[in-house]
C-alpha cells in the first residue's frame, strides 16, 4: 500500500515570478522597453542569472495605457510602483487639487443633519447611498483589463488654474514614493493618450541593487528633494546652517531593512514562537558593537532589544523621526573630549536595533555627529543625552524602570510582536473597567446608519484588549494596491478612509490588512434589496471599517460613549500617553 | 490644571465642589424662601424634581452619541454625584421620615427602588469587570451558549475515550451523575455575588474518585478538571453579564415612573398651596 501517494500531492515549489506583474508582458515588449532610458544604459552582465534584466522586465513590469485626463498618480495615495513614459506625456500638478475632485470630500454633518440621523437611518443594514456614482452608472471610472482608470473631471480648467509641468518619453516618476512607502506628493494625469511602463517595487529594488548608476540616481534625487528637509525636521539638526546641513546630508547613508511587503508574512509569523519571530527581524545594529554612527528612522518601525541570558528582551520601539545610538556616541564624546580624566574606553551600542517588518533609516557617521551636533553642545545638554546610560548602569539587569517607555515588558513585547505599534488610533479597552454594556458598539452603529464598524473582541494583554477596529496605521499597507484609490489617508487629519463611491469591492485592502480590521459587506438599496453584478450575478460588495466618525461633529463616538472610561484610542507613537493610560 | 472627572483626584474635587455648590444653593433657596414666605419643602421639592430630570437626561445622552455632549464617563460621574445630592435633598424634603399619603408613599417606594438599584448598579459596574478579567479570557455574552455546547461535547468525548481505553465505567458514571447536569445547566442570576459551587468544591468531589482511577484514566481526569474550570469561567461571565444588564431593567423604568409621579406630586402640591 502506498500511503504517501494517497495522502500527499506533489507540486512544484512556488517561485517568485509564478504570477508576473503584467500577464500580457511579452518578449517583444521587453525588447522595446530595453531601448528606453534608463534601461538602455544598464549593463545586463551585472544582473545575476537568477534575476536577469530581461526577467525583471518581463515579470516585474507591465505596460499600461491611459486615456487623456486619466489619473495616473493621486496626491496622498500610497503606491508601490514607479512609471516610465513610453509614449505620449503626463501632466504633473504642482499644487494640490480640490479634494472633492479627487473623490475624497466628506464634510462634517451639521448639527441639524446630525440630529436628523435619529430618524433618517435606513431600516436595513449596509444600505448604499443612492448618490453613489458607481451605482447610478454616472461613471467616473472604467475598467481596463483587471484594472480601473479614473479620469479627472474638469481637467482642462484644472490645468488652466493650477501650476503644472509635463513629463515626456523616457522619463521616470513615482520612484521615491514606491521605494520609501511615502504618500504621493503630487497628482499626475495623462496629458494625452499615453503608454506607461509600470515597475513594481520588487523590480525597482533589483534595479537599485544591480545598476549602480540607477541607485546613484535614486539616491541623488532623494538627496536633492527630500533629505535636507528631512534632516532639518529632526531636532538634532534644526539649528544647523544650510551649508552645514548639506555637509551632513552628503555623509548620510540611506538604508532599507526588512521586507517591504511585511504584511504578507505577518499572519504566518504570528503563529511562530517569540524567538522565531525575533529571528526573522533583520538586525540593523547589534548590542556590543562599536558605535559608528546614529540611525535615524525615516519610515517604518524598529525594535530595541537587550540580550538577557539567551533571549532578547524588548526595551522599546522606535518609529519615524526617532534615533538610535546617540546616547552612546554622546557618552563616548563626553568621556574622551570633555572629562578632565579622559578615557579611551569606547562604550558600545547598549541595545540591538531590529527592523520590525520594514524600516528605512538614515545612517549618519559618528564623526559628523561629533562635529556638527555634539561639539556645539554645553556639558549640561550632553549629560541630558546620556543620562539614560548612567541611570541604566545603576539599575539591575531586569528592571521595569529601565524601560524608557514605562510600559510593562510583556505588554511591550506583545505590542511590538503583533505590530500593534503601527496604529495611530488603536482602540484599547481596559477589561478591568469594561462592563460589556456595548454602549461603544451602539454609539458606533448610531454614527454609521446602524452599521457598527468594529467588533468588541480581540487579542488581550495584561487586562487590555486590542479591539478589532481600524488602527489608522502609520504604515497603512491596506492602501497599497487599491485600484481606484478609494482607500486613502485624509489629507488634513491623517485618518485612513474609504470612499464608498469609488470602492469597487475588490477586497484588496481587506486582504492586505494584517489585522483583519477591514470587512467586506454586501450592500443594499433603500428598500433592502441586495445589489448584484449584472454580468456575474454575484452580490456587489464594499469595504467598510472605522472612519473615526470623520463626518460627525462630535468626533469618534465610541470612546465618548463609554460610561466607565474603559476605552482609549491610542496613538502608539505617543508612548508616554500610552504608558500613562496603561498605568493609570 | 483641571483634573479630569474620571480619575480619583478629579472625582474628589468634583464631589467637593458639587457639595459646596448644593449646600450654598440650599441656603440661598432657604433665604429666598424666607423672604418670599415660601415653604422649604416646595423649594427642595422643585430642586429635587430638576435633579431627577437631569439624572434621567443621562439616558437621552446615550441615544445621541454623535453629538458633542460631553463624554459619557463624565455624565456618569455627574449622575452619581448629583444622585447622591438628590438622596440628601430627598431626606430634607421628607423631613427624614416616611410619608403618609398614598401617592407620597408610592413616590417614596419608587424613589427608594431607583436609589437602591442605582447603588447596586454602580457597585457591580465597578466590581464585576475586575472579577471577570481575573476569571479568564474576555468573552462576548452572545457566544457563551455556543462555547458551553462545545465544552459539553469536548467533555463527552473525553469520557468516551477514557471509558474505551481504560475499560472502566468510573468516569462515565461520575459524568452521568454529577458532571452532565452541571455542564448543561445555566448559572443563577446572583452567582457572581455568591457562587453555589466553587471550583474548589469540584476539586474535592473529583479527588474523591481519583484514588480509584488507574494510570490510563488519570490524564483524562486532569483534563476534566480543566473543563470544569472553563465551565466555571463561562458561568461566571454569563451571570455577571446578565446581572450587569438586568439592573438597568429595574433602574430605568422606575426612573421614568419617578419622573411622572414626581410631576403629579408637584402639580398637586402647588395646587394645594395655591388653594390653601
Amino acid at each position: 500500500m502506498n500511503s504517501d501517494k494517497d495522502t500527499k500531492v506533489t507540486i512544484n515549489r512556488p517561485h517568485r515570478w509564478d504570477v508576473p506583474f503584467g500577464a500580457e508582458m511579452n518578449e517583444a515588449d521587453v525588447d522595446r522597453v530595453l531601448h528606453y532610458p534608463p534601461f538602455n544604459s544598464f549593463d545586463p552582465e551585472r544582473f545575476p542569472a537568477s534575476s536577469s534584466l530581461r526577467d525583471i522586465l518581463l515579470n516585474d513590469t507591465r505596460i499600461q495605457k491611459f486615456n487623456q485626463n486619466d489619473i495616473v498618480i493621486r496626491e496622498g495615495d500610497y503606491g508601490n510602483s514607479a512609471f516610465i513614459v513610453l509614449s505620449g506625456s503626463v501632466k504633473v500638478f504642482l499644487s494640490s487639487l480640490p479634494q472633492e475632485l479627487l473623490g475624497r470630500n466628506k464634510p462634517k454633518k451639521s448639527l441639524l443633519r446630525s440630529v436628523a440621523q435619529l430618524w433618517n437611518r435606513p431600516s436595513e443594514s449596509e444600505v448604499a447611498q443612492t448618490r453613489s456614482n458607481a451605482l447610478r452608472g454616472n461613471i467616473t471610472s472604467r475598467k481596463v483589463g483587471d484594472d480601473y482608470r479614473i479620469f479627472l473631471q474638469d481637467a482642462p480648467r484644472m490645468l488652466e488654474s493650477h501650476r503644472n509641468t509635463s513629463i515626456g518619453v523616457g522619463e521616470i516618476f513615482g520612484e521615491l514614493g514606491a521605494l520609501g512607502r511615502t504618500p504621493r506628493t503630487v497628482t499626475i494625469i495623462a496629458g494625452e493618450n499615453c503608454e506607461l511602463l509600470e515597475i513594481r517595487w520588487q523590480g525597482l529594488r533589483e534595479f537599485r541593487r544591480f545598476a549602480p548608476h540607477w541607485k546613484a540616481h535614486i539616491d541623488r534625487v532623494y538627496r536633492e528633494n527630500s533629505l535636507s528637509s528631512h534632516l532639518s525636521g529632526s531636532p538634532l539638526f534644526e539649528h544647523l546652517a544650510p551649508e552645514e546641513l548639506q555637509e551632513v546630508a552628503d555623509h548620510t547613508r540611506f538604508e532599507s531593512h526588512g521586507t517591504f511587503d511585511w504584511h504578507a508574512s505577518y499572519r504566518k509569523l504570528a503563529e511562530a514562537t517569540p524567538s522565531e519571530r525575533i529571528r526573522h527581524e533583520p538586525v540593523i545594529a547589534r548590542e556590543g558593537e562599536h558605535p559608528d554612527g546614529i540611525y535615524l528612522v525615516r519610515n517604518g518601525f524598529s525594535r530595541l532589544s537587550k540580550l538577557q541570558n539567551n533571549a532578547d528582551r524588548t526595551v522599546s520601539y522606535l518609529n519615524k523621526g526617532q534615533h538610535f545610538g546617540l546616547a552612546e556616541i554622546a557618552w563616548n564624546y563626553y568621556t574622551t573630549h570633555r572629562l578632565k580624566e579622559k578615557s579611551d574606553k569606547v562604550h558600545p551600542y547598549e541595545n540591538t536595533l531590529r527592523a520590525v517588518g520594514y524600516v528605512d533609516t538614515l545612517f549618519i557617521p559618528t564623526h559628523i555627529i561629533e562635529d556638527y551636533v555634539l561639539k556645539k553642545m554645553e556639558d549640561a545638554e550632553l549629560e541630558l543625552l546620556f543620562s539614560d546610560i548612567r541611570k541604566r548602569h545603576e539599575e539591575s539587569a531586569y528592571s521595569e524602570d529601565g524601560n524608557s517607555t514605562a510600559i510593562a515588558t510583556d505588554t511591550l513585547e506583545f505590542l511590538v510582536e503583533n505590530r500593534i505599534i503601527n496604529g495611530s488610533s488603536t482602540m484599547l479597552i481596559d477589561l478591568n473597567r469594561c462592563t460589556h454594556c456595548d454602549d461603544c458598539v451602539r454609539a458606533c452603529a448610531a454614527a454609521h446608519d446602524n452599521n457598527p464598524r468594529f467588533i468588541r473582541s480581540g487579542k488581550e494583554i495584561n487586562g487590555t484588549m486590542i479591539t478589532q477596529a481600524c488602527m489608522h496605521c502609520v504604515d497603512p499597507v491596506c492602501i497599497i494596491g487599491c485600484p481606484t484609490g478609494a482607500i486613502h489617508r485624509d489629507a488634513d487629519a491623517g485618518q485612513i478612509l474609504i470612499n464608498p463611491d469609488t470602492c469597487i469591492g475588490c477586497a484588496t485592502c481587506a486582504n492586505s490588512c494584517p489585522y483583519g480590521n477591514i470587512k467586506m459587506v454586501d450592500i443594499r438599496d433603500t428598500s433592502g434589496q441586495f445589489f448584484f453584478d449584472e454580468e456575474s450575478r454575484t452580490p456587489i460588495q464594499k469595504a467598510t471599517k472605522c472612519d473615526l466618525c470623520i463626518d460627525q461633529i462630535g468626533g469618534p463616538a465610541c470612546q465618548r460613549a463609554c460610561p466607565h472610561d474603559a476605552m482609549y484610542r491610542a496613538d502608539m507613537q505617543n508612548t508616554e500617553g500610552l504608558a500613562a493610560w496603561l498605568n493609570r | 490644571m483641571v483634573e479630569p472627572m474620571t480619575n480619583l483626584k478629579g472625582r474628589r474635587n468634583t464631589a467637593i465642589m458639587l457639595t459646596c455648590f448644593m449646600v450654598a444653593a440650599m441656603f440661598y433657596f432657604n433665604f429666598i424662601g424666607t423672604i418670599a414666605r415660601l415653604p422649604l419643602e416646595l423649594l427642595s421639592g422643585l430642586l429635587l424634581f430638576l435633579i431627577v430630570v437631569f439624572l434621567a437626561a443621562f439616558n437621552s445622552r446615550k441615544k445621541l452619541p454623535f453629538l458633542p455632549l460631553l463624554k459619557a464617563s463624565t455624565w456618569l460621574q455627574l449622575h452619581i454625584y448629583v444622585g447622591l445630592i438628590g438622596v440628601f435633598l430627598y431626606c430634607i424634603h421628607t423631613g427624614f421620615g416616611w410619608p403618609d399619603g398614598t401617592l407620597e408613599c408610592l413616590l417614596a417606594i419608587v424613589f427608594t427602588v431607583v436609589c437602591l438599584s442605582g447603588f447596586f448598579g454602580i457597585f457591580i459596574s465597578r466590581w464585576l469587570p475586575r472579577r471577570m478579567q481575573s476569571s479568564g479570557q474576555a468573552l462576548n455574552y452572545e457566544e457563551i451558549p455556543t462555547l458551553r455546547r462545545k465544552l459539553t461535547k469536548r467533555t463527552e468525548k473525553l469520557i468516551n475515550e477514557a471509558a474505551k481505553e481504560a475499560n472502566s465505567t468510573l468516569l462515565p458514571d461520575f459524568y452521568i451523575c454529577k458532571l452532565c447536569p452541571y455542564l448543561n445547566s445555566r448559572p443563577g442570576l446572583f452567582d457572581p455575588l455568591y457562587l453555589r459551587k466553587t471550583l474548589q468544591d469540584w476539586r474535592r468531589e473529583t479527588q474523591a474518585i481519583e484514588r480509584y482511577l488507574n494510570d490510563t484514566e488519570l490524564p483524562y481526569h486532569k483534563q476534566l478538571l480543566d473543563c470544569l474550570e472553563q465551565k466555571q469561567h463561562l458561568d461566571f461571565v454569563e451571570s455577571a453579564n446578565r446581572l450587569l444588564r438586568l439592573w438597568l431593567f429595574i433602574h430605568i423604568p422606575f426612573s421614568c415612573s419617578l419622573l411622572i409621579l414626581g410631576l403629579v406630586h408637584g402639580v398637586l402640591a402647588i395646587a394645594f398651596i395655591s388653594s390653601g
